[in-house]
């Protein structure tokens, strides 16, 4: 075999031990956060693409049915390319609140300059030393993940990934609201840094919200 | 917090000293000085054996002759183990707080109670710039060990992980993961956790060769 192939896959395994490695800190760091709030318990939503799972026809609980021969992503393999990782709601105030916190590992589909980028084919997306990596905080009372425009969720992220502001509030004539904000991931390189992420955005669900979404 | 709400002293480093040495202590007290003396940076004056722990106190009040201060001397933890006495001085952040008058102040207090009947050692946990031991100049020079809440943590995860890993536990070792369990809970909720930051996946170039791709896409369309 060639040499060049061999060195391909060389890469692919680093690539997993990379990721493992990665991801392993992404649950410390979601973890971390959590317990700054007072939320106790936690969700998760695999965005970007599908889930695997059993059907009531699978011959296993086990095995999960697979298309894989047409209509399946690669990415439908990789839960932490963007993985939504929900708290629940929380009694704040008196008002119910919702939080999550979105890992968002690769923004390159977002912001292509392709004309027709395709989520399956990365020779479109942007060039991954020029792509970002992201955490994204969001926060809402009775209104989720939205803009004025915008009210689904998957276009939602969509469009906040791909414009350049990195902050949307959202309020309504009722006082409703959701707050997103997203925060490069070299911004928890360490616990001072992570800290100060916390309550950047507590100050901004604060002066918007007037509630305290952190525990001091 | 059982100490300090007992000692009614629920601010500054108290409560944290308080949580994080009260479950320590539920340690065997092998495992306990192993974990504190490891903890610190340099740690070659300090003896590998400390022997069985015969008391401790937390904030004792000890007189005050000859020490600068007027009515009375109080370290944050005073254990009795049996080869000798230790000293503990806690700030809450790692990073300052610590003073040379204040650990003047405990020698010669800790003298004017128990005499020189036993060698005495000093460390001070968290509150220190610098991180190397200094000899504090009075007639029998005491050596000040320095260590961090964090350096004390990452030695209780250290031997959380070894108690972990092998994979039948014993009964009695059960119990000492859950003080060591607990004791990292303790950590936790004062502000001191030992998770991996981005930081430790620095890297000075990428890992992954963009040819790597182009190879892919030659050998499987």
């Amino acid at each position: 075999m060639s040499k060049e192939l061999d060195n391909a896959f060389t890469d692919v395994r680093n690539a997993f031990r990379l990721l493992a490695r990665y991801q392993s800190r992404v649950l410390d760091i979601i973890n971390y956060i959590r317990e700054h709030t007072p939320y106790t318990d936690m969700w998760g939503v695999k965005r970007y693409s599908d889930i695997i799972h059993t059907r009531r026809d699978c011959p296993d609980r086990d095995y999960a049915n697979l298309s894989v021969w047409k209509d399946m992503w690669s990415w439908d393999f990789m839960y932490n390319y963007m993985f939504e990782f929900y708290f629940g709601q929380a009694k704040i105030e008196r008002k119910t609140i919702e939080m999550s916190v979105i890992q968002v590992s690769d923004d390159g589909f977002y912001r292509s300059m392709a004309n027709n980028p395709s989520p399956t084919d990365i020779s479109t997306f942007l060039p991954a030393n020029e792509s970002n990596s992201y955490l994204i905080f969001t926060a809402g009372w009775n209104a989720w993940l939205r803009d004025e425009v915008e009210d689904n969720y998957e276009a939602f992220l969509h469009k906040f990934l791909a414009q350049s502001k990195d902050v949307c509030v959202y309020k309504n004539e009722k006082g409703h609201w959701s707050i997103t904000k997203r925060y490069p991931m070299q911004r928890f390189a360490s616990q001072k840094e992570a800290d100060q992420v916390i309550s950047d955005f507590g100050k901004l669900v604060k002066d918007h919200a007037g509630i305290n979404l952190f525990n001091n | 917090m059982i100490y300090s709400t007992y000692h009614h002293k629920d601010t500054y480093e108290d409560p944290k000293t308080s949580s994080v040495f009260e479950t320590m202590l539920m340690l065997p007290d092998e495992l306990f000085w192993s974990v504190l003396r490891t903890a610190c940076f340099d740690n070659e004056n300090l003896p590998l054996v400390a022997g069985q722990i015969e008391d401790y106190q937390f904030w004792p009040h000890w007189d005050a002759s000859d020490t600068s201060n007027s009515i009375l001397v109080e370290p944050d933890l005073f254990i009795r183990f049996q080869a000798f006495d230790l000293i503990i001085e806690a700030k809450f952040s790692d990073n300052s707080g610590q003073y040379s008058q204040q650990w003047k102040n405990e020698i010669t207090a800790y003298s004017n109670e128990y005499g020189n009947e036993k060698p005495v050692y000093f460390i001070a946990v968290g509150g220190n710039a610098e991180k190397a031991t200094e000899i504090i100049a009075l007639s029998d020079g005491v050596a000040v060990n320095k260590c961090t809440w964090l350096s004390v943590l990452i030695q209780v995860s250290k031997m959380r992980d070894e108690y972990e890993a092998p994979p039948m536990i014993p009964n009695i070792l059960s119990s000492v993961l859950r003080i060591l369990n607990l004791t990292e809970l303790a950590f936790n909720i004062n502000g001191v956790y030992n998770i991996h930051w981005f930081d430790g996946i620095k890297t000075a170039k990428p890992l992954i060769s963009p040819y790597s791709f182009t190879t892919f896409k030659s050998f499987f369309r």
